[in-house]
């Protein structure tokens, strides 16, 4: 019989906070052993706060010339709009393909989301 | 985060959308038993679901629930007049009993058969628990009714209340399983207190899971000291029940987000305690005395304190013990839930995280079995009414106990399923 522990283990309860390339390929890794509905839900609000990174970094890089600032930005250098944008697209491909319960596929989209912002630092 | 279609779907609930199908397999509290008191007394109007219904009471006790507008020119059987086994519409007299079939037409011909042909939409009724229920779908599959604990009880050990809510269905039942907010929108403090947020351990819960035959139980743990957790456990169980979680002798509360069209809702409150009649306490409580329901109009059923005098919120309170200035858990909950983005949120510009799993869970649980409706597999949990018998929990545990196994510690049944339905 699980314990508490085992049913909320840190590997399936992860802080997503950041777009380094090492927090999406977690995401990756843990999706190829998401097999049940719950597991995917718990993958889909990964990707739901690694989309809302990716989402706010593009708002706030628009207004930048306004003088807005964010840390969200922090992590795409100037000139990098088109490949956030892009990381979104991507981002939403991942979601959409775990709510098929398609995992094997979404990973295999992630780790190009990891090569893209690996491509920035 | 929802598509801009995943959101119409989930949100949508009129005749032929796939989740106004889904809503249609279930049994679904309609009105009141107190808003139909007495045989051969004035039907009720109201909607659900997006349909303009009535309800009455007839000579012999039987309910019936018919859609409002008279087959023969549309007027209302609101005006209808209850006597002798049927409401007899009072433009041209034209007369049908709970079941829809038209008994009279006077105006016809004397040798006419016309009114044998004539049939309104009638929908299968239930009373129960203080409720009456309706179940609008395929008449060839009427489900078992849920085996609600309440619903098996004496009268004295439940109250049941209904509210109208501004908006859709869905954002009520997701503030409902929404655990994270308790200690915000909810939070009261002494004014000797120096800081008012919500300790660590409190506001920092970890969340879980379980796919169960009723639908999905939703956990929140937080930690305790002395080597212990603290679990919050929300059922929700199909088509749009929770249970408000709360020890094990504690008296129990249903809520129930129920769609009177897609910007408008019936929020349903029961409260029950299963050894014992419901307390004074309590009573005030569950009849709107500022818990889980609030006063309304008798009629319309629109709280009082509404979005229209600012929830009677009190910014002086503000500063002085309360997190929004607005009495009560259940207007604290409305103020909010009324307005994101107004009555229906768009939910593909949010912004989630990863402690928002008990919302994405209900909405892909929904969003699953409304789109396998579609391709014609029935949901299989209008088949376990035994599995709607169920109450909720909120405890200390032990780190290493199974939460699951507190779950089961607190329900009636001991063999309350927690496997998904097949």
């Amino acid at each position: 019989m699980p314990t508490a522990d085992d049913l909320l283990s840190d590997e399936d309860d992860p802080i997503v906070d950041d777009l380094l390339p090492e927090t999406i390929e977690g995401v990756a890794a843990r999706l190829l052993v998401s097999d049940s509905f719950e597991k995917l839900v718990y993958r889909e609000c990964e990707l739901d706060a690694l989309w809302t990174l990716a989402d706010i970094a593009i708002e706030m890089t628009a207004l930048r010339e306004t003088g807005h600032r964010i840390k969200a930005w922090q992590v795409v250098p100037e000139g990098s709009e088109t490949s956030l944008v892009k990381l979104r697209s991507l981002l939403e491909r991942a979601h959409d393909l775990t709510v098929s319960a398609q995992p094997i596929q979404a990973a295999e989209v992630l780790h190009e989301a990891a090569r893209l912002c690996a491509s920035w630092s | 985060m929802l598509s801009i279609e995943e959101n119409d779907k989930i949100t949508q609930t009129g005749p032929g959308t796939p989740m106004g199908d889904l809503f249609r397999r279930f049994w679904i509290p309609a009105v009141l038993s107190s808003e139909i008191p007495e045989r051969d007394g004035n039907p009720v109007r109201f909607q659900l679901l997006s349909e303009r219904l009535i309800a009455f009471r007839d000579t012999n006790g039987k309910i019936g629930i018919l859609e409002e507008r008279c087959p023969h020119r549309h007027a209302s059987l609101y005006w209808g007049r209850n006597e002798d086994c049927g409401l007899r519409c009072v433009y041209h007299g034209w007369k049908f009993d709970t079941d829809g079939n038209c008994v009279d037409q006077p105006a016809e011909p004397e040798n006419s058969h016309f009114k044998d042909h004539v049939q309104a939409i009638a929908y299968e009724t239930h009373e129960a628990g203080g409720i009456i229920w309706a179940y609008m779908g395929p008449k060839d599959k009427v489900p078992p009714f849920p085996d609600f604990e309440w619903t098996l009880l004496p009268e004295s050990h439940f109250a049941a209340h209904k509210r109208m809510q501004m908006c859709n269905y869905l954002q009520n039942l997701e503030g409902e399983l929404d655990t994270a907010h308790l200690n915000f929108l909810h939070r009261s403090w002494k004014p000797d207190e120096e800081d008012f947020m919500p300790e660590a351990g409190l506001r920092r819960k970890k969340y879980l899971l379980s796919e169960t035959d009723f639908g999905l139980l939703c956990m929140a743990r937080s930690d305790e000291p002395n080597d212990e957790y603290y679990w919050r456990m929300t059922p929700f169980h199909l088509p749009a029940f929770t249970l408000i979680p709360g020890p094990y002798d504690a008296a129990n509360t249903l809520t129930g987000a129920i769609p009177l069209d897609d910007t408008h809702m019936w929020g349903f409150t029961v409260t029950w305690h299963p050894d014992r009649p419901l307390n004074e306490r309590e009573l005030m409580m569950a009849n709107g005395g500022a818990g889980s329901a609030v006063a309304v109009d008798e009629k319309t059923f629109i709280p009082i304190a509404n979005y229209s005098n600012d929830f009677l919120r009190d910014t002086e309170l503000m500063k002085n013990g309360s997190w929004t200035g607005i009495p009560g858990v259940r207007l604290q909950d409305i103020a909010v839930q009324e307005d994101q983005d107004g009555p229906v949120c768009r939910r593909w510009e949010e912004h989630l995280g990863t402690t928002d799993r008990a919302i994405v869970g209900a909405r892909r649980l929904l969003i699953q079995l409304a789109d396998r409706l579609q391709e014609g597999i029935e949901p299989p949990q209008v088949q376990h009414p035994e599995a709607f018998r169920i109450r909720s929990v909120a405890v200390n545990g032990s780190r290493d106990t199974d939460p699951l196994e507190l779950w089961r510690r607190g329900q009636p049944v001991q063999s309350t399923s927690l496997s998904p339905a097949s």
